[in-house]
């Protein structure tokens, strides 16, 4: 198995400290596309798909594997060591993938030097009355249920279905490439990954430094998350952004831009 | 403004992060809200939850990405706490001088009633087509772990099912073998064969029979066959199950089963088996032969039934001894016939094993060697004997005298020896024959054997000589009172065919220990005593005298 292709990795740069992007749910690499040209004389970055995401292997996803987000976190080891990096990355993670960067670093801490969150949560769930993500697990499953209704079309549905065909590779080719990701199994997989994830307890493990970047009207992420995740994570910075929605690296990229440059520009003792 | 809110369908128009700037009157009437509850907040509060979560984590990558979007499904939240399900179109542009999204909302109740019960459907179809999944999964676990062959053929003869013994038998994939018509994959000749089963099975008749089939590597394998008949609910056969069993193994086994009961029931060896507690379970015909028992009168019998009075206990021991520590015991040994005949055999005792190595049978061969055994005998009674008279010869009386000498020097004793020949032997030989002479020597030595002891000793040297020797002779007096009994009943004429027959007898007598010490020294001085008596005048004794 090809690490590279299966997760369709492309390396953009010779020189400098290297900058690995990992996309959120429901996208792929191509989201970065507005923040990678500041970076391009001086860093060597990094882009891939996770797994049943974008241009990836779909025959590679593994419904076990990806059903938790231990099996991201294992895809961005798996880079890693497919192109020989061995320490001081710096990681930009969008929503889950901010989770994933911290599972991945606690497992790995050597690897990496920094990681940027942007717009990150442990726990979208609402735990109360101690912690509030911001959904309950209705809404969750709602979500799931206009998953079906997008990502399949009508045609679909009255398509016979693939008796114990799991992976769903017979029937993603005749999906729309409308999304950024293209296979309903693998998307609704992720989406469970995601939205019922809680990572809470990971927090205390991080060593790694780290700049949460909190959207301040962010429909996913109440603001109050923020402060959650910088009091519980060591050596951690925040930066609360105005921007409203979750997406700034699109939205606003110049805003983001600005964030990490700052951030990487400060010493890490000095935050 | 009067075009906006009279075109047929809800518009909305946001700033580039969702922010609402206008909303037309059939959007407000479907919300049940006016303009102002609506401008400057963002769109996202129109929708429930889900639909947020989808607006951010597909919808705006999409639009920022593409800057249009088409038919996404998503839900408004309207009066009453109603969830409206819409399609949602988006196009990108300038709205009072600022960059916007214009939204187009198809509300698609009735459509999305539909789209919900299908959905329910498919949802369903999907947990029914797991189950069924799961269950063929199951029924394919099981007819893979089967050692048999199990496939379905439907009337048409094409493959329908194939089980993994059956693919690996005839080396096909799972894929290639599917739609295979019978007669491809069994080839002509195996088709032509087996088609008669295969006629009557789709004729509803349930078919077994046995095949030898050449393997895809080349082997030879012997199975047994079944072909199922499969009927629809009207009774119509629609194909047919096969289920093979590879009986090649047992095969071998039941080949090298039938060459072992053969040689059992054919070799002229007798075969005895008995369990560990030492009852018979099974004899062979030779058993039968030799030992006069039958397989009814022998199975649940001990041995013992065979067991002769030739040897001692301590000999059983030993042979359990042996079979005991070596697992096997070979020899010779004495046992009885049904008809009470003692018979020697050679047998072998060996022990059989089970899988845990325990003792489980004991299995005794053995061949009848009492002929041989009586044959042998005879040759040695021969190497010792005078072939005539059955008289010791000179070889045994040597051997005698030596142990009876030797036996003296434990305990101090005497002993006589006589030495005999005849007088006017030679005429009877000369004018009578040597039949009758043989004849008279018989009875000569029949004679000589009923005056003397049976632990004294009578051997002929050859001719007409003969020695007596006599064990434990009081003394000198005594032997010369036999050996006057000797020449007495020699004397009595003996008649043959009516004729009359004289003969006399000379002897000479030596005395152990008193006229010598060695066995030589004391037969040529019995021997100058037998001539010093003929020169005497014949027919008497006379003791040796020192010269």
């Amino acid at each position: 198995m090809n690490i590279l292709t299966r997760n369709n990795v492309h390396v953009y740069g010779e020189t400098g400290p290297v900058i690995l992007y990992a996309h959120g749910f429901g996208c792929n690499q191509n989201m970065w596309s507005r923040i990678t040209p500041a970076f391009e004389h001086s860093h060597r970055q990094v882009l891939f798909d996770y797994v049943g995401s974008g241009q990836s292997d779909i025959g590679a996803f593994d419904v076990k594997r990806y059903a938790s987000l231990d099996g991201y976190a294992q895809d961005i080891l798996d880079i890693c060591d497919a192109l020989n990096l061995k320490k001081d990355i710096i990681f930009v993670g969008h929503s889950v993938s901010a989770s994933i960067g911290l599972l991945a670093s606690i497992a790995r801490p050597e690897l990496f030097s920094r990681l940027v969150l942007i717009g990150p949560t442990p726990c979208f769930l609402n735990n109360p009355p101690n912690y509030m993500g911001g959904f309950e697990q209705q809404d969750l499953e709602d979500l799931l249920s206009l998953m079906d209704q997008n990502y399949i079309g009508w045609a679909n549905y009255l398509a016979p279905v693939v008796a114990g065909s799991t992976s769903g590779a017979n029937v993603s080719a005749e999906l729309s490439d409308s999304f950024c990701s293209t296979d309903p199994v693998a998307a609704k997989t992720f989406a469970r990954a995601t939205f019922f994830a809680d990572n809470r307890k990971d927090l205390i493990n991080v060593t790694c430094p780290s700049l949460i970047i909190q959207h301040s009207k962010d429909s996913l992420v109440p603001l109050a998350i923020g402060d959650y995740l910088h009091e519980h994570i060591k050596n951690s910075a925040l930066k609360v952004i105005d921007v409203a929605g979750h997406c700034a690296h699109l939205s606003h990229p110049e805003i983001i831009i600005k964030a990490i440059q700052e951030y990487l520009s400060t010493p890490v003792h000095d935050q | 403004m009067d075009i906006f809110n009279q075109l047929p369908c809800p518009v909305l128009i946001t700033e580039s992060d969702g922010t609402v700037q206008a909303a037309n009157l059939p959007l407000l009437n479907l919300l049940g809200k006016s303009q102002s509850d609506i401008v400057h907040k963002n769109m996202d509060e129109l929708m429930p939850l889900a639909s947020r979560i989808f607006m951010q984590t597909h919808v705006f990558p999409m639009l920022l990405r593409d800057g249009n979007l088409q038919e996404i499904y998503l839900k408004l939240n309207g009066k009453d706490n109603l969830k409206i399900p819409i399609l949602l179109n988006c196009t990108s542009g300038i709205f009072e001088g600022r960059d916007s999204y214009f939204w187009i909302l198809f509300v698609s109740q009735e459509r999305s009633k539909f789209e919900q019960e299908l959905l329910v459907a498919r949802k369903r179809t999907e947990i029914a087509n797991f189950e069924l999944a799961k269950r063929e999964h199951f029924i394919k676990t099981i007819t893979d772990t089967v050692p048999g062959l199990v496939a379905y053929w439907d009337k048409e003869l094409t493959c329908r099912f194939a089980n993994k013994v059956y693919l690996e038998w005839f080396g096909k994939s799972p894929e290639s073998i599917l739609g295979t018509q019978l007669s491809d994959l069994l080839g002509a000749q195996l088709f032509a064969a087996n088609e008669p089963y295969v006629r009557a099975a789709l004729t509803g008749e349930p078919q077994n029979f046995e095949r030898t089939i050449t393997k895809a590597d080349g082997s030879l394998g012997h199975t047994l066959a079944s072909y199922i008949p499969d009927e629809n609910e009207d009774g119509e056969v629609v194909g047919f199950f096969v289920l093979v069993s590879d009986v090649t193994s047992i095969k071998s086994v039941q080949t090298e089963l039938k060459l072992a009961a053969s040689v059992f029931d054919n070799t002229l060896e007798g075969i005895m088996i008995t369990d560990i507690n030492g009852s018979i379970i099974s004899v062979n015909p030779a058993f039968t032969q030799i030992t006069g028992y039958s397989a009814e009168e022998s199975i649940g019998q001990n041995p013992r039934i065979l067991k002769s009075n030739h040897h001692k206990p301590e000999f059983y021991a030993m042979l359990w001894r042996d079979i005991a520590t070596q697992g096997q015991w070979r020899g010779e040994i004495w046992n009885r016939r049904k008809n009470g005949e003692a018979f020697l055999e050679w047998q072998t005792i060996t022990t059989i094993r089970g899988d845990n190595d325990e003792p489980i049978r004991y299995v005794s061969v053995f061949n009848d060697i009492t002929t041989r055994w009586q044959k042998d005998e005879r040759i040695r009674h021969l190497a010792f004997h005078d072939a005539l008279t059955e008289l010791p010869n000179r070889t045994l009386l040597m051997e005698r005298l030596n142990q009876l000498i030797a036996a003296t020097s434990r305990k101090p004793n005497n002993l006589a020896l006589l030495f005999l020949d005849l007088d006017g032997f030679k005429s009877i030989n000369d004018n009578l024959g040597h039949d009758i002479g043989d004849e008279v020597l018989v009875i000569v030595a029949q004679k000589i054997q009923a005056q003397i002891r049976a632990s004294d000793t009578v051997a002929r040297l050859g001719g007409d000589e003969f020695i007596v020797l006599l064990s434990y002779p009081i003394d000198a007096e005594e032997s010369a009172h036999i050996a006057n009994r000797i020449i007495n009943t020699i004397n009595q004429p003996m008649e043959f065919s009516g004729l009359l027959v004289d003969v006399g007898v000379s002897v000479g007598i030596v005395m152990f220990p008193d006229d010598g010490h060695l066995p030589v020294q004391l037969m040529k001085r019995a021997d100058e005593a037998m001539y010093q008596a003929k020169a005497a005048g014949r027919n008497q004794y006379y003791f040796y005298k020192h010269s």
